[in-house]
């Protein structure tokens, strides 16, 4: 028998991990789901249009306060149970199965629906204004008709069903050749955020004006086309007001969409020894990086292009008829970087690294949802074909395709629905992590053991550290919650401060009130489910509720 | 063949969890289970010195903390601390300690003695708990235990040493064992591929062909979903992409191989504990339960047999 020493403690020679997965590939993860492309896109489309006194790098930092609680709530249980599956491990341990299959199945089916969005912005922000900027830097109208498909609603459900069944196809035949591309279009999507604040930086200001004007003077009649965008959006009612904090910190809402996701490698623990200081430094640094570079090159879009411009940009497509460009969505940034730039390669590199920002959630997506898919097939919640996994691939070819048709089903209502709104399921995704930040404040007292042989078994003036951490997040996304509420654009909007407005003026419940029903429907429905399982069970001789019963200890 | 219900409770690699074994001689009356089979790993891997660095004051570093503690109760909860999360405590001095630091031999004969005494208290416990519920219990040593634990095993006047031969249960014949195959770890019982197929011929032909039969073999079948494990490259470094772990199948070709050519009613496997899963080969149920020991968690599975056929089963967490 071999034996080390190692710390205050002797090893004897047995089997298990003794080096810690890659971390620059666990902050990648996180930085992935974050999407610093669509952050940084949804901020300059719709901050300095939609919400006037807005101070978009005020409403970055002021998202990142909010989010860094749950960051490190999540980061702490990480570390401190170091499993695959994320929120339904922890609430279901802490807080019992009924509370962890809830919370899980918010996420999960959420994450179906929420699968027709990156799939739709593919095409819609990815290869749409990417053919165009191409075709219309180059001259090349088909080019521009390819580009001006892809955002069409036909155009945006095949591109996005095609990338929907290959990502489900690839996945189902193996996950290891994936994940090794998926660093690589990491690596190209973070370079063309470094082309694009190069540029910003290089070129002057005036080079905007000179440019776009080249470029889309002759598609709009105008010769001063700059000029025009502005004339027309403030015509259409675009104002600029001083910055208020009010309209600075509604709008964390786009950000919160998009950062608040920085824990996702809370849902791919596995066993692996040392899990804890990858997990509790990846999170909150994700956000921080996320938040840093996207800042960076909103100060830069601001200096060089200015924010009248891109507002007036993002009033655009909503003018109808009068709109200056009669695009049907606003340009991304790394459109207008690329006329900025006025070089083919240059908007070639630029879009192609935001084609790989406009979809980047969906992989997550479909992955989790599938492994959740699959926890529930094993635990006996939904029938043991979601628990199966393929014997030739390995993977759970059932869970993913089941999965795939849903987001695909998803990206057809919300191509064609505009009462999809983009921001309405994030609401319910507050609801689990608060359940979760619950779990983390009575984590040491419900699971003592546990919390004291962790590495996070930390106190401050006497009181669990992790405790006090979910209290901060348990207010942080209350603050959140309220946020949603009031965002005009949210599509749940249903508060004016702290008043319910829930019916029209003809005493008929609004949309949004409707759609903060669904959203609260699919909070309780993952009771439902393990209810309605429990039963079914039941009837074939299982008791559900002993699959997550702890056995006394005698 | 027996034509009675039978559920077994099945679990493995406790990996010397006090709190976990407790559970797992708690779990055929929690659960209502007729029997319990053990898969191997019962021993932990660590060793935590409770240093006497004066007298009636020990100092004990645990999880990255130095506690200083006097005898008495406060010592004793560290202690069970230790034991919960599946390591040895081991009282010392100074001078001993710094022998155990500079001679392995000194230092592999306490883990020994350790383990032994370990050991030899679970069966005790064991035995008493079993025999007062009734409860027929199979166990055996898995890779990770060191040679003298079967010894141990063997002595239990109620729990059954059920490794290397064929044991009647309820009707069910059990072939059992606990090796796996080589492992980048070199653990204290491992054997080759073409030695493990030898040994499960030799099993098999115990087995009378027309009566059920179920497997209690350590390692899982090769590419069966319960052999999934992290892919490490030479230096034992977990590899990942895109912030995911690679997995691949390190299970065992020859324990697939006898499933697929015997069909026993259920095969039980451990070995791998993040490959918690159950799938079919052919008519075969086969079962890994995983472990998550070091969270006090009992993982386990819950099989009904009726018939010579497997009626119902589940994964179960304690």
């Amino acid at each position: 028998m071999a034996t080390t020493a190692a710390g205050g403690h002797f090893q004897r020679q047995a089997t298990g991990l003794v080096r810690e997965a890659g971390t620059w590939s666990t902050l990648i993860y996180n930085v992935n789901f974050i999407s610093i492309g669509l952050m940084m896109m949804f901020v300059l489309q719709l901050e300095p249009a939609f919400y006037p006194g807005g101070n978009m790098l005020g409403s970055y930092l002021l998202a990142l306060l909010i989010v860094l609680p749950t960051s490190l709530v999540f980061a702490m249980l990480a570390a401190a149970l170091p499993r695959s599956g994320g929120d339904y491990v922890y609430v279901s341990r802490i807080l019992g199965p009924r509370l962890g299959m809830m919370s899980s199945w918010i996420n999960t089916i959420w994450w179906f629906i929420y699968g027709g969005v990156p799939s739709a912005f593919f095409a819609r922000f990815g290869l749409g204004p990417l053919f165009r900027s191409v075709g219309v830097i180059s001259g090349n109208q088909g080019l521009v008709e390819i580009g001006n498909w892809f955002v069409t609603p036909l155009g945006t459900i095949i591109t996005g069903a095609l990338l929907v069944a290959v990502l489900v196809t690839v996945f189902s035949l193996g996950l290891n050749v994936y994940f090794r591309i998926q660093n690589v279009l990491f690596v190209i999507a973070m370079v063309g955020l470094g082309l694009v604040g190069l540029v910003l930086l290089i070129n002057p200001a005036q080079a905007f004006v000179t440019n776009f004007n080249t470029y889309w003077g002759p598609i709009t009649g105008s010769p001063d086309a700059h000029q025009a965008v502005i004339d027309a959006a403030v015509a259409g009612g675009f104002v600029e007001t001083p910055t208020d904090f009010y309209w600075t910190l509604i709008p964390i809402t786009w950000i919160y969409l998009e950062l608040v996701f920085n824990q996702s490698s809370a849902y791919i623990g596995g066993e692996v020894k040392r899990a804890s200081r990858i997990q509790l430094w990846s999170m909150p640094i994700a956000a921080v990086v996320s938040v840093t570079v996207a800042m960076a090159l909103t100060a830069l879009f601001q200096a060089t292009i200015g924010t009248t411009f891109i507002g007036a940009l993002g009033w655009d497509p909503y003018l109808a008829d009068a709109a200056a460009l009669g695009l049907p969505y606003a340009m991304p940034f790394s459109e207008l970087a690329a006329y900025h730039a006025g070089n083919i390669v240059f908007a070639l590199l630029v879009g192609i690294g935001f084609v790989f920002w406009s979809y980047t959630w969906l992989p997550g997506q479909i992955l989790n949802a599938s492994r959740n898919l699959l926890a529930y097939g094993l635990d006996g919640v939904l029938p043991a074909k979601f628990g199966s996994v393929s014997e030739r691939y390995h993977t759970p070819i059932f869970s993913l395709v089941v999965v795939g048709v849903l987001s695909v089903g998803a990206l057809a209502v919300y191509a064609t629905n505009p009462d999809f709104t983009t921001l309405v399921g994030i609401i319910a995704f507050i609801v689990s992590f608060m359940i979760v930040s619950i779990a983390a404040i009575v984590f040491p007292f419900r699971r003592r053991a546990v919390w004291e042989a962790s590495p996070i078994a930390w106190r401050f003036a006497g009181i669990p550290v992790i405790t006090i951490v979910g209290v901060l997040s348990l207010g942080a996304l209350l603050v959140a919650e309220w946020a949603y509420l009031n965002d005009p654009l949210s599509g749940v909007n249903i508060l004016n401060g702290l008043t319910p407005i829930l019916t029209a003026e003809d005493g008929s419940l609004t949309k949004d009130t409707v759609r903060f029903l669904i959203a609260s429907g699919t909070v309780v429905s993952g009771l439902v489910v393990y209810e309605v399982s429990r039963l079914v069970r039941a009837r074939s001789g299982v008791r559900l509720e002993a699959t997550f019963a702890e056995i006394p200890v005698e | 063949m027996s034509k009675r219900r039978l559920t077994i409770f099945y679990a493995s690699d406790i990996h010397g969890s006090e709190r976990v074994f407790r559970k797992f001689l708690n779990a055929a009356p929690f659960y209502g289970a007729d029997a319990v089979i053990f898969g191997g790993d019962i021993t932990g891997k660590a060793l935590i010195p409770v240093v006497e660095t004066t007298p009636g004051r020990f100092r004990i570093e645990l999880f990255g903390q130095v506690h200083e503690v006097e005898p008495g109760a406060a010592l004793d909860e560290v202690e069970t601390r230790i034991r919960n999360n599946g390591f040895y405590p081991y009282r010392t001095t100074p001078d001993e300690l710094a022998e155990m630091h500079r001679g392995p031999d000194h230092l592999k004969a306490v883990f020994s003695r350790v383990m032994a005494e370990t050991a030899e208290r679970w069966v005790t416990l064991a035995d008493e708990r079993f025999r007062a519920a009734g409860i027929p219990a199979l166990m055996m040593p898995g890779n990770d235990d060191e040679p003298a634990l079967k010894r141990i095993l063997s002595q239990g006047d109620w729990i059954v040493d059920a490794e290397g031969r064929c044991v009647e249960l309820e009707g069910y014949q059990v072939i059992s064992f606990g090796y796996s195959t080589t492992t980048p770890w070199h653990s204290p019982r491992e054997i080759t591929e073409e030695e493990m197929a030898t040994t499960i011929e030799g099993l098999v032909a115990q087995l009378d062909p027309a009566r059920p039969a179920i497997f209690n073999f350590h390692d899982p079948p090769h590419g069966s979903g319960l052999d999934m494990a992290p892919k490490l490259t030479p230096d034992l470094r977990v590899e990942s992409g895109g912030g995911q772990l690679l997995l691949e199948p390190v299970g065992s070709r020859s324990v697939r191989a006898a499933i697929e050519r015997v069909q026993p009613v259920l095969s039980l496997h451990g070995h791998i504990h993040e490959s918690r899963a159950a799938a079919r080969i052919g008519r075969t149920v086969t079962i890994n339960p995983g472990s998550v020991y070091g969270e006090g968690t009992l993982q386990g599975a819950l099989i009904t047999l009726e018939g010579g056929k497997v009626l119902r089963h589940q994964l179960v967490s304690g």
